[in-house]
């Protein structure tokens, strides 16, 4: 016998207290009222003679005692809901692995969830495994505890386990199994040959129960250019049932309501919403969808983040603003100041997200984002390299960098470019004989953007161009509003080389891994975080939206799988039956005592 | 506690007298006849005259007949040794219980002495637990009753029941057989016929008066109790059902009844005494059936 709620020395422990405290409140009774008689001596007459005599008489005292005792130990045994042990005959190292896709949070219609239900199948492996060595992972985690012979361990490993996606992780793998056991559900289809090509005995034991699902499978946020327009929010929301269902969405900006409609979904329906999020507000948006049948949570729920809600704050230091003052002026969502380079004082910094040094250089690097434009390198600001002068320069080759997306470099005519040689910097741009043109520096400290040419008419003619302030907002953009690329989901994600750090929504903060040249981070669960790294902030938000997750309706796996587990789970849990024979056992002591009282 | 009786009471008790079915003798002139021959008034029998008799007892009108001396005879009046055993083990007065069947005790024992005071017999107060405590002679006449109140309420109970023990004491100290009333439960662990045998087999005429309460009778359904032994302190929890309190009711009266039969068997007086009853009804009507007084 395997116990669901608690481990199986637990379960005996608990079992075996229940009998000795319900004996000792047996034996402890409240003390009967003292009563003097003359003597006892027809009383021992009575005693020895009438009753005693009887066979009940002699043996109800211990009838009671045992039947009190069972009512404790069978209801105490129905709240450890009893199972029977799964009887895996092997011998040898086992391997279980739990599906820990976010569908294995999806409710039966027994009230618990896939996942529960897996995890009880696999403390029964557990318990049925005495002596041999069982190790524990998930699809999401990997090996997570053992190989063990540790019951408790692994029990307690899987207490700490909970879905956290891993559709695209890799297969746990652990050298010398002979048996490995996954409990899953199906719904993501997995390779399972490089298991089976450890000569391993793969078992899957299905968890599987068809549940009618209600999602959010995608939510985007439009950011209009123009800071009049509104934000809208573009959602799709499916019905994965096989009937129609009413559903209400609720969208929130903030703490303000944005949007409450009542949306009817056919069955196997979905449907594409957009919801006006206004001009102004939070900058966080939060979507929820309810249903009446809905059995997964998850993706009952989706955020984005609306970056242009967050002014952006940019000094400019130059001797004279010029044409990016009349840039600037001209553009929604930031706010400029300029001040002269003599003014400028580092100790200062803080206020602004970006800096834009035009026609000069700091005498030591700046610890925000900045903007270098036509730097001119003076014997005190050559921490930044040497500079060099190339006169009419040929815009000749540009790598495909944010910076850059959407400028033409065909409309650009350059007089003149002045170039920095330092490993620091990375070339985006060059000229036709390769002189850096554009440059980018992207470190964990600092991130920059230099511009080789400047805006004047004897430097260029790019301020006349479309290219001017495309080029510009790209880099002011990239500088102050890093975003991860892609819609991020819970998960293994890689991110940009230069974040230092991420944080969840309730300030922790998620490691960051080096893998190689890139930087991953596991995403436990959907929502907003929010990353730093080169002196700016980012927030971004991670959402489940995925069909293939939400779609709980469907599996993978053979009919048969599916019945085999069903019947090995099938007989109905014991618990009712326990509570129902500790009912007719309470009857029995209600006769025993009834007849100890009126016989 | 006050023992006393009213005057009505007290005047209906000088009326009576203890029947006793033996004579005995006893130690002073009284108005009890004896075996013995001697000055008392009532004529029975004649012998032949010796030399030295006394010549105001010959009959001369039958030497005038007969020509032949004859002596006539009288019987001898004197007074009944009466020994009253009083139970004064804790059973009597059970803590739970209250003093009830002891105080009854005492007033029964109070009426007989008046009854024996009053004709002039010798009466012996004789508390008894285990063994004979002090034992109290008032003397002779009914002014002595007050002196027996006194002596009465002085008891208090103690000890544990064993008759055989205190009869065997009693025995051992030589007395006059006499009329021998033994007041109790008769609750005694070691049982209730040797004893009386015992006594009776020192010639004395037994009377055995039960105490006996509705408490003693019919304890009730209790429920789940705890009883104590009001002798022995011995603990027993019981679960008192109405079946088990009817059984122990059918045991109280198997009880009795083997004590009446015993005494029937062995020409024994036996007189039961609820405690429930007027002391006054039962020595004028109990005492009386039971030919204990006349």
């Amino acid at each position: 016998m395997s116990f669901g709620a608690l481990a199986g020395w637990q379960a005996w422990l608990a079992l075996l207290a229940t009998a000795g405290l319900f004996s000792w409140l047996f034996f402890m009774k409240i003390r009967a009222p003292r009563v003097a008689v003359p003597s006892l001596l027809l009383w021992q007459r009575v005693l020895d003679e009438a009753r005693e005599m009887t066979l009940w008489e002699r043996i109800r005292k211990v009838v009671s005692w045992i039947v009190i005792t069972l009512i404790g130990v069978m209801l105490v045994l129905a709240v450890m809901r009893p199972a029977p042990s799964v009887t895996a005959a092997s011998g040898g190292r086992r391997l279980i692995i739990l599906d820990s896709s976010w569908s294995m949070g999806a409710e039966t219609s027994a009230g618990e969830t896939r996942w529960e239900r897996a995890i009880a199948e696999a403390r029964a492996l557990i318990q049925s495994s005495a002596g041999d060595e069982v190790a524990v992972a998930t699809t999401a985690d990997g090996l997570v505890e053992g190989p063990s012979t540790d019951a408790v361990l692994l029990e307690a490993a899987l207490d700490r386990l909970a879905p956290s996606g891993g559709e695209d992780s890799d297969w746990p793998k652990l050298a010398n199994i002979s048996k490995v056991h996954f409990l899953t559900d199906g719904t993501v289809p997995r390779a399972m040959a490089d298991l089976e090509a450890t000569g391993a005995d793969v078992v899957v034991q299905s968890v599987y129960e068809a549940a009618p699902n209600v999602a959010i499978t995608a939510f985007e946020v439009y950011e209009p250019g123009d800071p009049t327009a509104q934000a809208e929010g573009y959602l799709e929301l499916a019905n994965y049932s096989a009937e129609p269902q009413q559903a209400r969405l609720v969208v929130t900006r903030g703490t303000r309501e944005v949007g409450d409609v009542q949306i009817d979904l056919a069955a196997g329906e979905a449907v594409r919403q957009v919801v006006a999020l206004g001009t102004e507000g939070d900058a966080r948006v939060r979507a929820r969808i309810t249903a009446p049948n809905n059995a997964l949570a998850v993706d009952d729920e989706a955020v984005a983040w609306i970056a242009r809600a967050e002014q952006l704050s940019v000094t400019v230091v130059t001797p004279e603003p010029g044409f990016l003052k009349v840039l600037f002026d001209s553009l929604p969502g930031m706010r400029v100041t300029y001040i002269a380079p003599g003014v400028y004082d580092r100790p200062r910094q803080g206020a602004e997200h970006v800096l834009v040094f035009d026609h000069w250089v700091p005498p030591t690097a700046p610890t925000k984002p900045a903007l270098y434009v036509s730097p001119m390198v003076t014997p005190g600001t050559d921490w930044l390299g040497s500079s060099r002068d190339e006169s009419k320069p040929v815009w000749a080759t540009a790598d495909r960098h944010a910076v850059l997306r959407g400028v033409d470099p065909a409309t650009v005519m350059l007089e003149r470019a002045r170039s920095v040689d330092s490993d620091a910097w990375t070339p985006v741009a060059r000229s036709a004989t390769g002189v850096p043109l554009v440059s980018v520096q992207e470190s964990t400290s600092t991130r920059g953007v230099m511009l080789g040419f400047g805006f004047l008419e004897a430097e260029s003619n790019v301020a006349l161009q479309p290219a001017f302030p495309v080029l510009v907002v790209n880099a002011i953009e990239w500088l102050g509003r890093p975003t991860l690329s892609g819609q991020l989901r819970p998960g293994v994600v890689a991110v940009d080389a230069a974040l230092t750090r991420v944080m969840s929504a309730d300030g922790g903060t998620l490691p960051i891994t080096a893998f190689g040249e890139a930087q991953l981070v596991r995403f436990p669960r959907p929502g907003l975080y929010l990353a730093e790294g080169g002196g700016m902030r980012t927030t971004f938000a991670v959402n489940v939206g995925d069909p293939q997750v939400s779609n709980v309706n469907r599996t993978s796996l053979s009919e048969e799988a599916q019945a085999q587990s069903a019947a090995a789970r099938a007989n109905d849990p014991w618990w009712p039956w326990i509570v129902g024979l500790a009912f007719v056992l309470v009857l029995v002591e209600w006769w025993t005592w009834h007849r100890r009282i009126t016989v | 506690m006050a023992i006393g009786f009213d005057s009505d009471f007290l005047k209906k008790l000088e009326y009576l007298h203890v029947v006793s079915k033996k004579a005995f003798a006893g130690q002073a002139r009284a108005e009890r006849l004896t075996p013995k021959r001697g000055r008392g008034l009532e004529f029975a029998d004649y012998r032949q005259y010796s030399a030295g008799d006394d010549f105001r007892h010959i009959d001369w009108k039958a030497y005038r007949r007969l020509g032949r001396l004859l002596l006539r005879l009288f019987d001898e009046e004197q007074d009944l040794p009466i020994y009253l055993f009083i139970d004064a083990s804790h059973s009597m007065a059970p803590a739970g219980q209250g003093p009830e069947k002891f105080e009854q005790a005492l007033r029964l024992a109070a009426a007989l002495c008046y009854i024996g005071l009053a004709h002039l017999d010798r009466v012996t107060i004789m508390p008894f637990d285990s063994t004979v405590r002090e034992e109290r002679t008032p003397g002779q006449g009914k002014g002595r009753i007050f002196r027996v109140f006194e002596m009465l309420e002085q008891l208090q109970v103690g000890g544990t029941t064993d008759m055989a023990e205190a009869f065997k004491n009693f025995a051992g100290r030589g007395r006059r057989a006499g009329l021998t009333v033994v007041i109790s439960d008769f609750l005694d662990p070691k049982g209730f016929e040797k004893p009386l045998k015992m006594l009776q087999a020192r010639g004395h005429d037994v009377y055995a008066v039960q105490m006996a309460s509705e408490k003693d009778r019919d304890p009730g359904a209790l429920g789940d109790v705890r009883f104590v032994d009001a002798e022995s302190g011995e603990i027993r929890d019981v679960e008192v059902t109405p079946a088990l309190a009817r059984a122990y009711t059918a045991a109280w009266e198997k009880h009795t009844d083997e004590l009446q039969t015993f005494c029937g068997r062995y020409n024994i007086g036996y007189i039961r005494a609820d405690v429930e009853r007027p002391v006054e009804e039962i020595v004028l009507q109990t005492f009386r059936q039971g030919r204990f007084v006349a």
